[in-house]
């Protein structure tokens, strides 16, 4: 895992909104690494500052309602940029060029008023320089590897002309088209069926594979980390819980939360069975968390939880907030029943 | 016929488009018997919805029955449905959308009971029963839906339309726009609910594993037709129909290390303006045999416990393996 070059380094960054409604603390000291060539999965409920952490990556919110803490580093050529210190010119150069963002909501990525086509290839023009025929080739170049055929004629069309996953591949070649080193993809196949799902996340692992893209994704299906993940961090109400290899955190999961999370997927085998529930709620995002944030849901929850976190757990990569004391020999729910009791 | 509680019979939906019509629905048949679940699958566009809808009454039908109770209400009117819509409610995919946001959710409650003509101490036991199936503290109840989250009033929205005992539930989506641990809750008190009033259900999703976590019997729809049906367990596990078989296909595997299915379903679904000639799924068919499938429409081809598929090939792709168990 060390020898693999970091790309992005995320250290105890803390966003803090001010709302009509008070200091909203919507990622609380969250930390992560992307790697080069790999694709790291961020799971979590909604509300869990899932998007508010990429947003805050790209410092896409309203600058003087928004007060970050923590680091953001950025490795570019020999040096690395903390992108939290980055003037607005240059903040604004990076994005798109260096690192891209994919978005829910495919509709909101293009103005209805333009030909996708004239929007793809505003972005090679503003930030390669291309002249008009060559942005023009290259953006048929580009919807055509995303699988939209004839690039020349859909180009010319409107956004309201291609269908949902169509539009969101579309967004997809623009977001590449300037070849960004780190994609960020903020669930993007939320929106879609299982047939489009399938065929986006086919693109994603191609971009990774032919180009050596490195690429966020932001999602709260297991099922698409477990489809194209390296990598995944679990988030709970602002921060990282547990962070390992796909198949380490399938297999073995540590922490209470993302053993609760993995129990209350529908799964083969455990058809009509009760699916395992999480008690209660997240914590409201203007509340502080004295302890640990999940303490009042957990099953395994000791007094001292609720005063301070509990010592990390670390093997081999895998990492966890919470030791989760139990977890290496338990399997069925029923033992877990009776230790706890 | 009184064997089943709702049967829909070559149900058509067309609606207007300029000179064109696009079909919505274009001959659907559907059984649901006494206590059934039964889903309904398919991609978004292919009408699962507009199916939903018309069986409820919320769109006319354009040709078609709709049985129900043995009684066909297919044209009734506003007041004629009345009685009927006792015994047939539905939960919609946005529990936001689905409460008015200036009254308090057990006025909403309680307004549907008065609706139907229930008595106060009727309604009022009738929510406590309610609150205690979708294991929420009444004291929630004087609250307003902007105070809630999204699964405590997809919960009490799903309470609300059994105020009336129906003994048809039409969900429509229902834990689509929740969290996963927010629609195992759902999941586990719909299948709970079920059990204890004897309620059958009419499930409309696209995520096959939750249809399979909780149906008994699956529809499978295609353009506005269903292509497959059958019990839970022979649809998934045996699909007669190449749609079906794809469909299973593209959903993301359970656990990293298994394999990687290999069958993708390219492109998307055609326009329903204009339906391809012959099967209306060949033009995205793996197996399509020319002069066959793109001439003459397939018919209904029946196997073992009414599990059936429209497809001219299940005799010659049946016994083929599943390449994912």
């Amino acid at each position: 895992m060390s020898e693999k070059k970091e790309l992005l380094k995320v250290e105890n960054l803390c966003t803090d909104l001010i709302t009509a409604r008070g200091l909203y603390h919507a990622v609380r000291g969250i930390s992560f690494q992307v790697h080069e060539g790999e694709i790291l999965g961020i799971v979590g409920e909604s509300g869990c500052g899932k998007s508010m952490t990429v947003k805050s990556i790209l410092r896409l919110n309203q600058e003087d309602k928004t007060f970050y803490k923590g680091k953001v580093f950025y490795w570019k050529g020999t040096g690395r940029k903390n992108l939290l210190e980055l003037s607005r010119k240059e903040m604004s150069r990076l994005r798109g060029r260096e690192i891209a963002m994919v978005s829910q909501n495919p509709m909101a990525a293009f103005d209805p008023l333009y030909t996708v086509g004239e929007q793809i290839s505003e972005m090679l023009r503003f930030h390669k320089g291309m002249n008009r025929e060559e942005a023009q080739a290259e953006t048929e170049r580009l919807l055509e590897m995303v699988g939209i055929f004839p690039g020349a004629k859909r180009s010319r069309q409107y956004p309201h002309e291609f269908s949902g996953g169509m539009l969101q591949r579309a967004a997809i070649a623009m977001m590449i088209s300037c070849g960004p080193r780190l994609l960020i993809a903020d669930e993007p196949t939320t929106a879609l069926d299982v047939t489009m799902q399938a065929q986006i996340l086919e693109i994603l692992r191609e971009l990774k594979e032919k180009m050596g893209m490195s690429i966020l994704l932001i999602t709260h299906n297991f099922g698409v980390v477990s489809e194209i993940c390296s990598r995944v961090c679990v988030m709970y109400a602002g921060q990282v819980v547990e962070s390992g290899t796909v198949e380490e955190i399938f297999k073995n999961p540590v922490h209470p939360y993302t053993r609760a999370l993995l129990r209350g997927i529908p799964r083969k085998g455990r058809e009509g069975r009760q699916l395992e529930t999480i008690p209660g709620a997240p914590p409201r995002l203007n509340q502080e968390i004295r302890g640990c944030g999940f303490a009042p849901r957990c099953p395994l929850a000791k007094e001292s939880c609720y005063h301070k976190m509990p010592e990390p757990w670390e093997a081999q990569g895998h990492w966890s907030s919470c030791p989760g004391q139990f977890c290496q020999v338990l399997e069925s729910g029923e033992e877990e029943e009776k230790i706890c009791g | 016929m009184d064997e089943y509680l709702l049967e829909i019979r070559n149900l058509k939906k067309y609606y207007p488009s300029g000179k064109n019509q696009v079909k919505a629905l274009d001959g659907v048949n559907l059984k649901v018997k006494p206590g059934e679940l039964v889903s309904i699958v398919g991609e978004s566009g292919c009408g699962k919805s507009t199916l939903a809808r018309c069986v409820i009454g919320l769109e006319t039908r354009t040709e078609g029955e709709i049985w129900f109770h043995g009684e066909e209400i297919s044209s009734y009117g506003k007041k004629q449905m009345r009685p009927v819509r006792k015994q047939m409610q539905m939960v919609f995919q946005s529990p936001y959308a689905a409460f008015n946001p200036r009254q308090t959710l057990g006025a909403g409650l309680r307004e549907v009971g008065k609706f139907y003509g229930m008595k106060t101490g009727e309604i009022r036991d009738r929510i406590s029963v309610l609150m205690s199936y979708i294991k929420m503290d009444e004291e929630l109840l004087s609250h307003y839906p902007h105070e809630l989250s999204g699964g405590q009033l997809q919960r009490l929205a799903i309470a609300r339309a059994l105020m009336v005992k129906p003994e048809l539930l039409i969900a429509d989506e229902p834990v689509s726009a929740l969290d996963v641990s927010v629609q195992a809750q759902i999941l586990n008190i719909l299948a709970e609910i079920r059990e204890k009033e004897n309620m059958a259900v009419l499930f409309i999703s696209h995520d096959l594993a939750v249809v399979e976590h909780i149906s008994d019997w699956v529809a499978v729809m295609y353009l506005g037709k269903t292509v497959e049906e059958g019990r839970k367990e022979d649809v998934f596990s045996q699909p007669f129909h190449p749609y079906t078989d794809a469909l299973l296909a593209s959903r993301p595997r359970e656990y990293p290390w298994q394999e990687k299915s290999s069958i993708m379903l390219k492109g998307e679904l055609p326009n329903a303006l204009n339906l391809p000639e012959g099967c209306r799924f060949w033009p995205r068919c793996l197996h399509s045999q020319a002069g066959l499938c793109d001439k003459c429409e397939p018919e209904w081809n029946q196997q073992e416990n009414g599990h059936r598929a429209v497809c001219h090939l299940v005799e010659t792709l049946g016994k083929t393996e599943r390449r994912v168990s």
